[in-house]
């Protein structure tokens, strides 16, 4: 009954917001806003096309398929850069002391004031975006690290210790277990931030991908195409956060209050 | 009959903690020898020392000055023949009870560290829960487990500080009379940090009396009760009263030493 009820509120809202906004393209005449049923055409177009037949028809999965190469592209190497360097910066002083400083400084300068020297580096492609959903990935994931390693209880380090595990062996057996719920956590923040940045990576030209569909209804002027493009994403990242948490919850399925 | 060889021998042991600019004594030209196969309890008021004492020992911290050798090999770190068991259990939250238990022999290598696990948690009869988290179980079975796990690593010498000191009466009763069994059974070397007397004259060979500012030894106090010892009968009281006595007695001139 519980259930009933949470899916009945948490879906019956988004809905009452279709109906609202409904009634205000109606009531207010205006051109600019498409009707929600004019985004639903739109959507089956994109989806199945046999409506409108035109460049943007039946071409949701290539799109789809583009925005989610890059937007993994970009996240997993993010992960895999900050979760080893947040471990050796968490845990060893001479990284604290060497890399601290120079993260700090470049952690304010927004991703999107990279667009321009991403371009120098990378040319106008793919690339590009990969390179700026990694930006933004990469620090949520990194700081959770860091964090998660430093709150650590360190009598867990003596326990290891005194049952003869140290050097290597404590970061892969102890030091990157225990950090692993802010670790989670910091995946979780930096996936957001990845899907949310692949507008901004697909803004560099890029012919392919979501985030350019969005930039093309703008310059066609068409707000059921960009809609329809922020719905896709929107369902995307829900669905693909969902996957990240149903891992967490397995992988740390010792740990409850840590379950999302 | 006890080997009175010094298996422990703590030579001139001070320990100076810097806290900001103040020098604290933790401990004073502190001298102490175990046998093997010993039981000695430590008591005292908190900050006398005896906790620092013990993470000496344990070669989590160096002594500023001193020597402290086992069978002649001296102290320089954390060693698998030397087991805390920390009054906040440090079991690896990730990790199975029997994963937890068999984290030291995995660590030596050892192919059969799941075999030797089960032998341990037989002792400490946990075997209905090796497969659970250490957040699914109670205070005294996490205790259990923190105690298999140094006795799995086949630790000569015991640390236990303030092992039992979370726990409610009844269990700590039980966990007591199970250290003795253990105890009796394995011949294993006890240091143990406690702050009840009744406790220290339960378990005790040896009670070494403790005092604070600087920590050093007050008293070496023999319980010559034999086991197993009954807390209810008169010359357990007579022991027990006796104990007290010389541990309230410097508390009493220390005291009345400002108004003097």
């Amino acid at each position: 009954m519980e259930r009933v009820r949470a899916i009945a509120l948490g879906a019956g809202f988004p809905l009452v917001l279709v109906v609202l906004w409904h009634a205000a393209v109606v009531t207010s005449g205006t051109k600019l806003v498409p009707t929600p049923y004019m985004v639903g055409v739109m959507m089956y177009d994109f989806a199945f096309g046999g409506v409108y037949d035109d460049a943007f028809s039946r071409t949701i999965l290539t799109h789809l398929f583009a925005s989610m190469q890059r937007v993994y592209g970009g996240f997993f190497l993010a992960a895999l850069m900050g979760i080893p360097l947040g471990l050796a910066i968490g845990k060893i002083m001479l990284f604290k002391q060497l890399l601290d400083p120079t993260l700090s400084l470049l952690r304010p300068i927004p991703v999107t004031a990279w667009l321009p020297l991403s371009m120098v580096f990378f040319g106008l492609g793919p690339r590009s975006a990969v390179f700026l959903v990694f930006l933004g990935a990469f620090y949520p994931i990194l700081l959770n690290t860091i964090f998660g390693v430093r709150s650590v209880d360190p009598r867990l380090f003596e326990a290891a210790n005194m049952l003869g595990c140290d050097g290597a062996r404590l970061f892969r057996q102890v030091v990157l277990p225990a950090s692993l719920p802010s670790i989670f956590t910091g995946l979780r923040l930096g996936h957001g931030f990845a899907w949310i940045l692949i507008v901004v990576g697909e803004m560099t030209g890029v012919p392919t991908g979501l985030g350019s569909v969005i930039m093309d209804g703008r310059t066609l002027s068409r707000a059921d195409l960009v809609i329809t493009g922020m719905i896709v994403i929107g369902v995307a990242g829900f669905l693909c956060d969902r996957v990240i948490v149903s891992i967490n919850n397995r992988v740390l399925r010792w740990s409850p209050q840590h379950h999302a | 009959m006890l080997d009175r060889r010094p298996f422990l021998h703590l030579r001139d042991v001070s320990k100076i903690f810097s806290v900001g600019n103040e020098r604290v004594e933790a401990l004073h030209k502190v001298d102490l020898i175990v046998g093997k196969g010993e039981f000695v309890c430590l008591i005292g008021a908190s900050g006398c020392g005896k906790s620092t004492l013990l993470r000496i020992v344990a070669g989590f911290e160096a002594p500023t000055s001193g020597d402290v050798r086992v069978y002649d090999a001296p102290i320089t770190g954390p060693g698998s023949d030397r087991g805390m068991v920390f009054q906040d259990y440090a079991l690896f939250p990730w990790m199975t009870v029997r994963d937890n238990i068999a984290f030291g022999p995995k660590q030596k290598g050892l192919k059969d560290a799941s075999d030797i696990a089960g032998r341990y948690l037989d002792m400490v009869g946990l075997s209905k829960f090796a497969d659970r988290y250490p957040y699914q179980l109670s205070g005294g079975m996490k205790q259990r487990v923190a105690i298999a796990r140094v006795l799995a690593n086949e630790a000569s010498l015991l640390l236990m500080d303030e092992p039992f000191g979370a726990l409610d009466a009844l269990t700590r009763e039980q966990l007591q009379d199970e250290l003795l069994e253990i105890w009796s059974r394995t011949k294993v070397t006890i240091l143990f940090v406690t702050h009840s007397v009744e406790e220290a004259t339960l378990l005790a060979d040896r009670v070494v009396v403790m005092t604070a500012g600087p920590g050093r030894i007050e008293s070496d106090n023999a319980i010559r009760l034999s086991r197993p010892r009954d807390v209810s009968a008169p010359d357990f009281n007579d022991a027990r009263r006796a104990l007290t006595e010389r541990l309230t007695s410097h508390v009493r001139r220390r005291q009345l030493r400002p108004a003097a």
